[in-house]
């Protein structure tokens, strides 16, 4: 098993990681360049980093429980000025439905948040059956 | 590490990196041992930081929350990018923090 991969496809990059907060950064710092290479998309690319980030930190942290032999697949494409991003992790999934109807993290909760800032950053949020795959997309200029 | 510096009663810490889940068990560790020192007035320098995830911003609520139990204290950020300080406004950090 590889630790981390990147592979740049015609409209965008995925990266294979295993499941250390290290990778996350290089995951990250893949992402942040592919945004760079693209100077002619208008759009914030703060909020991009930190949706990709923050979806990470859940497939990493609580999907595949910081379990190094365990995976995480994340892609990112941009096709006729939309912007998709999916993570898969290998972990069981969770009660996506549950959580989506939750609401506001308290703003003295030390958890909680990451979902919320999705949705505050205008991302369409939606996951597979068990919730071991969330899909983001946004519109662009 | 962070630069630290201490003057006039206020402690400074420049962390110079991203606040994100991969720094903040060395973060938590340097902003613990400030507190635990007898520090009462903290300001947090973002000016060498570009991102913060809620891994993140839950250390910050957690030293803060630290701070409270050990008598009280101010703790305040400053230098922050407009990304973050949008970002702090609505996950509503600036109920805890003094962000300048």
């Amino acid at each position: 098993m590889q630790d981390f991969t990147s592979t740049h496809t015609p409209n965008g990059i995925s990266c294979t990681l295993s499941s250390t907060l290290a990778n996350i950064d290089r995951a990250i710092a893949c992402f942040k360049e592919f945004l760079d290479s693209k100077p002619k998309i208008t759009v914030n690319k703060f909020e991009i980093h930190y949706a990709i980030r923050e979806a990470l930190n859940n497939a990493v942290i609580h999907g595949n429980q910081k379990n190094d032999l365990l995976q995480v697949e994340c892609t990112l494409e941009i096709n006729r000025k939309i912007l998709t991003i999916s993570v898969t992790d290998e972990g069981k999934g969770f009660d996506w439905r549950n959580q989506l109807h939750k609401k506001q993290a308290g703003s003295d909760a030390t958890s909680g948040r990451g979902l919320e800032s999705m949705f505050m950053y205008g991302f369409d949020v939606q996951f597979n059956d068990s919730g071991n795959t969330l899909y983001l997309t946004k519109k662009i200029m | 590490m962070s630069l630290i510096e201490r003057k006039d009663g206020v402690v400074t810490i420049k962390p110079g990196i991203d606040i994100v889940a991969s720094q903040c068990e060395t973060l938590k560790q340097e902003f613990l041992e400030i507190i635990n020192s007898g520090e009462k007035k903290l300001v947090i320098d973002f000016s060498e930081t570009e991102m913060i995830d809620s891994s993140g911003i839950g250390l910050l609520i957690s030293i803060r929350n630290s701070l409270t139990n050990s008598g009280g204290g101010e703790i305040e950020l400053s230098n922050l990018s407009d990304d973050l300080h949008q970002l702090f406004k609505v996950m509503r950090l600036d109920n805890h923090f003094t962000i300048s």
